[in-house]
């Protein structure tokens, strides 16, 4: 009797062990396997950043899109006047990186109040180089008051 | 310039863990790790006070800092007479070694990939630029005009001028010690909340549990690749997310509390405070908790018990507060949540098949939970786990959040932008803010793994009996 109650304890004691390993395992797997995939895949989730926008590459030296928008733009700072509401106006195709790239603008520029418009006098340019900034301005009667030559442009309305 | 990076970087967690230990219990690691987050939150309130007095001005705040740190470590000094030694740290196991190298493992992968990220994207993501180093940005460079971007709304497209400060006047804090804007500063508070986080989890599962049961619960956490992203996007988050885990422990602390019970309740409060004072959704939270915990006494009838611990939860929630109702009466805009007319919100919320999309999206965002399931039913419940009032509070807190953000989705998102848009960007971040607080409850649930006398028993020594094995 003793030994049949011995190895059933034993087997009991078996069993409870696989029961722990696996349990331990499946959470020690899960946790390898996402570390290792993103450190294969580090920027999976900011890849969108990588270009100036779809199909277009950033500038040789610029590192990701907030990087390069942010030091481009902010070069019209010191030209701005103090709590100035500027509009926005910009040359890129794509709708969404047209929007992100306002949003960097408006924290490049802060605390100018960048609006999604052209309505204010003072308007800042981001340009892609789709188009000429002094052309835009002909078109639309503007002047050009500062081209850093970057993309980063500031226009002023003029009276017709 | 150089030596300013000492004060901006020390006193937080210094103050931190003057204020915590006064308050305190718990191990000197545990009381460290929650330091260096409710420190670098609790500057962020002094920082805020010379903000509504017309703008960061570089030396106010820095003597009511020094005040802070001056009277807290006074506090401490006083507090630390009443301390209570710590119990003996018990002897390190095989199986200790072994998920402390897996667990140190998962940590070097995600430094590598933290510092990589950092490095390649320093400003963040999105919510970095639109919202919270945008006012760190505003609040310095404005000075006292640091308020004039609320005027104009548009500018703040989806995220008005009714967001708590914490982040970004950490941010602002740093920056104005240093005397200029770097982006550094925002990618070192990032991970100081991502350890603070870790390190409470950790700590407090070691303590409250198993060291072995605290390793896996951390390397869950720094394995999470979403978490570890969105702390490098620099959100607030992750900050949320730490605060919500140290209610939750010291709740259990609280429950645990042999002799002096105000205190755990106080932390639990200024916890509570803080993820206020961090994002709005902290005051979902905050509802969550207190309807969980009314009724879990009630349950018990424990009336006296719930008016007592209250007084005290509610003297620490008091100070982060009293902050967040100043910002939001004097100077927050309306939230944009609430824009929407209340019939279009019922149609909304009477909509079955939004009902549908969204608990389908936020079930695929809870991708490790197949795992946790598994652990849950070959380790078992420990027995008694859900007698314990903060386990089950903390559990009732974390799902009652949980649906909390569920119901907002369903009812909230705004009819001008398609509900998977909505989902896409926002789900997986507010599932994210709970995830330390669901690990923290789920690993007090589960029983700790003890591989050593199963191994000794299945392979030839003597068995013990189940009762030895799973002794606690």
């Amino acid at each position: 009797m003793y030994g049949v109650s011995r190895l059933s304890s034993t087997a009991r004691a078996k069993i409870d062990l696989i029961r722990i390993v696996f349990g331990v395992g499946a959470l020690i797997v899960l946790a390898l396997f996402e570390s290792v995939k993103f450190v294969v895949e580090w920027d999976h989730f900011r890849h969108w950043q990588n270009v100036a926008e779809p199909g277009r590459a950033l500038r040789p030296g610029e590192k990701s899109l907030a990087n390069a928008v942010d030091g481009r733009m902010s070069k019209l700072r010191p030209f701005l006047p103090e709590r100035a509401v500027v509009g926005y106006l910009s040359d890129l195709k794509s709708d969404a990186y047209q929007e992100a790239r306002w949003v960097i603008t408006k924290y490049a520029l802060s605390p100018a109040i960048v609006l999604y418009n052209t309505q204010p006098e003072l308007i800042v340019g981001d340009f892609e180089g789709y188009l000429d900034p002094e052309t835009v301005a002909r078109e639309r009667g503007y002047i050009v008051v500062k081209d850093m030559g970057n993309g980063a442009v500031l226009f002023k309305k003029v009276d017709r | 310039m150089t030596l300013a990076w000492l004060p901006a970087l020390v006193v937080p967690p210094v103050l931190g863990f003057f204020v915590v230990s006064a308050l305190g219990n718990g191990s000197r690691w545990y009381r460290i790790f929650l330091g260096v987050g409710s420190g670098l939150a609790l500057t962020s309130c002094t920082a805020y006070i010379d903000l509504a007095d017309g703008g960061i001005t570089g030396s106010t705040f820095i003597w009511l800092e020094s005040a802070a740190l001056i009277g807290a470590a006074a506090w401490w000094f006083v507090a630390r007479r009443q301390e209570r030694p710590t119990p003996p740290i018990p002897p390190w196991r095989t199986q200790d070694y072994i998920l402390g190298a897996v667990f140190v493992l998962v940590v070097l992968m995600a430094v590598y990939v933290f510092v990589r990220l950092s490095i390649t994207y320093p400003h963040g993501e999105w919510d970095a630029w639109n919202n919270w180093n945008h006012r760190a940005r505003y609040i310095l460079r404005a000075g006292e005009h640091w308020n004039y971007g609320a005027t104009h709304l548009e500018t703040l497209r989806f995220h008005p001028f009714d967001y708590p400060m914490m982040l970004s006047l950490s941010v602002a804090r740093m920056w104005s010690w240093l005397g200029r804007e770097t982006v550094l500063a925002p990618i070192f508070i990032a991970p100081l909340f991502t350890l603070a986080a870790v390190g409470v989890l950790f700590t407090a599962l070691k303590d409250l549990t198993d060291r072995s049961q605290a390793f896996i619960a951390a390397g869950l956490l720094v394995g999470t690749r979403y978490y570890i992203n969105i702390a490098t996007a620099q959100y607030s988050d992750i900050a949320l997310g730490f605060m919500y885990t140290a209610v939750l422990i010291q709740l259990v602390r609280f429950d645990r509390a042999a002799l002096d019970r105000r205190k755990p309740a106080a932390l639990a409060g200024l916890m509570c405070g803080l993820a206020i004072w961090t994002k709005n959704e902290g005051l979902v939270f905050l509802v969550c908790l207190i309807a969980a915990r009314v009724l879990v006494r009630l349950f018990r009838m424990e009336w006296r018990e719930l008016i007592k611990e209250a007084g005290w939860f509610l003297v620490g929630l008091a100070p982060a507060a009293a902050v967040t109702i100043h910002f939001k009466l004097v100077f927050a805009t309306g939230s944009h949540h609430f824009q929407e007319p209340l019939g279009l919100i019922l149609t909304k919320f009477l909509d079955l098949a939004r009902h549908k999309e969204v608990a389908l999206y936020m079930l695929s965002e809870m991708g490790p939970l197949w795992a946790m399931a598994i652990y849950l039913v070959l380790l078992r419940p420990r027995p008694g786990a859900l007698k314990e009032r903060g386990v089950t509070t903390g559990l009732l807190a974390v799902l009652g959040t949980l649906i909390a953000y569920y119901l907002q989705f369903v009812m909230l998102a705004p009819q001008t932008v398609s509900l998977h848009w909505y989902l896409a960007v926002n789900s997986n971040r507010l599932i994210i803010q709970l995830w330390p607080a669901g690990l923290f409850v789920f690993f007090m649930i589960v029983r700790a793994p003890e591989f050593g006398p199963l191994y000794r028993a299945g392979f030839g020594a003597s068995a013990p009996t189940r009762e030895e094995t799973y002794a606690d």
